[in-house]
């Protein structure tokens, strides 16, 4: 039984990466534009099939090693799905190199209208906001039930589903969970701006982007508030570890959904500026964030110092994080 | 009606700046961009148009630099009413006409007959009297 959950995951991420050709509009292949029948060609059926078979290797290999040897030695539930992780994204960059080659140039091409109206934000956006009014009243509850929690319980779970790390009832111990979500919350609520006013109007994903990092703040909220709750109201370990992801699984549908309408110009951004067709590097574009090439949503321009400010700062919060986490 | 709009074509080998304020330009002298017109600001226009900054506000400064425009720190870019400059300079006058010249020649040379190169033009400059 101790397999079952990493090999479910290992399972999960190996289709994800199987069906990623699927997931971008029909005119871009493995990070590059092409005509919208290319798929159709020999040239367009070999690179995807070589694609998936280098996928297809590592993941039965894993998930075979994950059943006879996952319980004797842990770190394979990391391993197996890292090597198929590894082997895709390579696969992925050697099968840009080929397609180069039958490139089409996007439409160069850009217009705008000269109104100097301002834009709303969408409402659901203050819906970001909500998950911190959820972990100030868990603190709220545990600090009403000071003395029903035990004086030592468990806060961080292995792989395996045993507890890895336990906490004491102080201060620190009961609120730290809380303060870690807080704070990584903040900076989705930030993420979610920075995507409304660092991408064009004119892009189709920005709403469903920004819906989607709000979906995150509610996952990762209630995930942590359930930690933080979890000695006093005694939830089983399933419910904290998976009860807020049926919210973040509706939003990648429903991005997975957008990211596939065709949209007209096909793909405005150079093909010179797609680094592997995965890093978008352009420090003459404005934009914070255009549409991705190699899956779904959105992702940020290298090109712009903000980026690297933006991606930087989540590590070193985490990393607050896990200095206040007991 | 739609608004009044500019485009740019990133592989075109006239810098973007230049087609920026040649657009921009050819709003305000038509006269769909009126005085008092306030204009999106330089980052709405760099971001939409997948430009650098420096390029938008370069093209502000040069409509400015020619009377059409008011740069003031914090209020984004008005439109202002322009004095009429005083008669273009013969040397200027010759410099047009070479510009002309060039473009008509691009014209013919992708095969517009010369009665339709004299209908646009005619239309162009009846479009700047009414």
């Amino acid at each position: 039984m101790i397999v079952m959950i990493p090999l479910v995951a290992h399972v999960l991420m190996s289709l994800i990466m199987l069906a990623l050709p699927n997931m971008v509009r029909r005119e871009i292949l493995f990070g590059v534009v092409v005509g919208a029948d290319f798929r159709l060609s020999p040239e367009g059926r070999r690179a995807i099939r070589e694609f998936r078979l280098a996928i297809l290797v590592p993941a039965v290999a894993g998930a075979m090693a994950i059943v006879l040897l996952g319980s004797r030695f842990i770190p394979l539930f990391l391993l197996a799905p890292g090597i198929m992780m590894l082997a895709g994204f390579t696969t992925f960059v050697l099968q840009n190199r080929k397609l180069r080659a039958f490139a089409v140039q996007p439409q160069p091409l850009r217009e705008l209208e000269l109104s100097a109206s301002s834009e709303r934000l969408p409402w659901f956006v203050w819906l970001g906001l909500v998950p911190l009014l959820l972990l100030v009243t868990a603190a709220l509850y545990l600090h009403a039930h000071w003395d029903s929690i035990p004086s030592r319980y468990p806060v961080h779970w292995g792989l395996d589903g045993n507890p890895n790390r336990w906490a004491d009832r102080s201060f620190r111990g009961v609120y730290a969970p809380l303060f870690f979500g807080a704070e990584l919350i903040i900076w989705f609520f930030g993420f979610a701006l920075a995507i409304w006013y660092g991408s064009r109007r004119s892009e189709p994903l920005r709403r469903p982007m920004v819906g989607y990092v709000v979906a995150a703040e509610w996952t990762l909220a209630l995930t942590l508030a359930g930690v933080a709750l979890g000695p006093v109201v005694h939830l089983p370990f399933a419910v904290v570890a998976v009860g807020g992801v049926p919210i973040i699984v509706v939003s990648i549908i429903y991005l997975i959904k957008k990211s596939n309408d065709p949209r007209t110009p096909v793909d405005p951004p150079p093909n010179e500026c797609w680094k592997g067709g995965m890093i978008y590097y352009n420090p003459n574009d404005a934009a914070l964030f255009v549409a991705r090439r190699d899956g779904i949503g959105l992702t940020s321009n290298m090109g712009n110092p903000w980026s690297w400010v933006m991606l930087a700062s989540l590590p070193v919060l985490i990393g607050i994080g896990y200095l206040v986490l007991p | 009606m739609a608004g009044p709009r500019i485009r740019i074509d990133l592989n075109s080998p006239v810098p973007a700046t230049r087609q920026i304020a040649d657009g921009l330009r050819v709003e305000l002298v038509e006269g769909r961009l009126k005085p008092g017109s306030h204009l999106p600001s330089v980052r709405r226009v760099a971001m939409e148009l997948g430009v650098h900054f420096n390029t938008v506000a370069e093209a502000y400064r040069m409509l400015a630099a020619e009377g059409w425009l008011d740069l003031r720190h914090g209020r984004g870019a008005t439109v202002v009413e322009r004095t009429q400059p005083a008669n273009a300079s013969r040397n200027e006058v010759a410099d047009y006409r070479q510009r002309l010249r060039e473009l008509i020649s691009q014209m013919r040379a992708r095969g517009v007959p010369p009665a339709k190169i004299a209908a646009e033009l005619r239309a162009l400059a009846e479009g700047l009297n009414s």
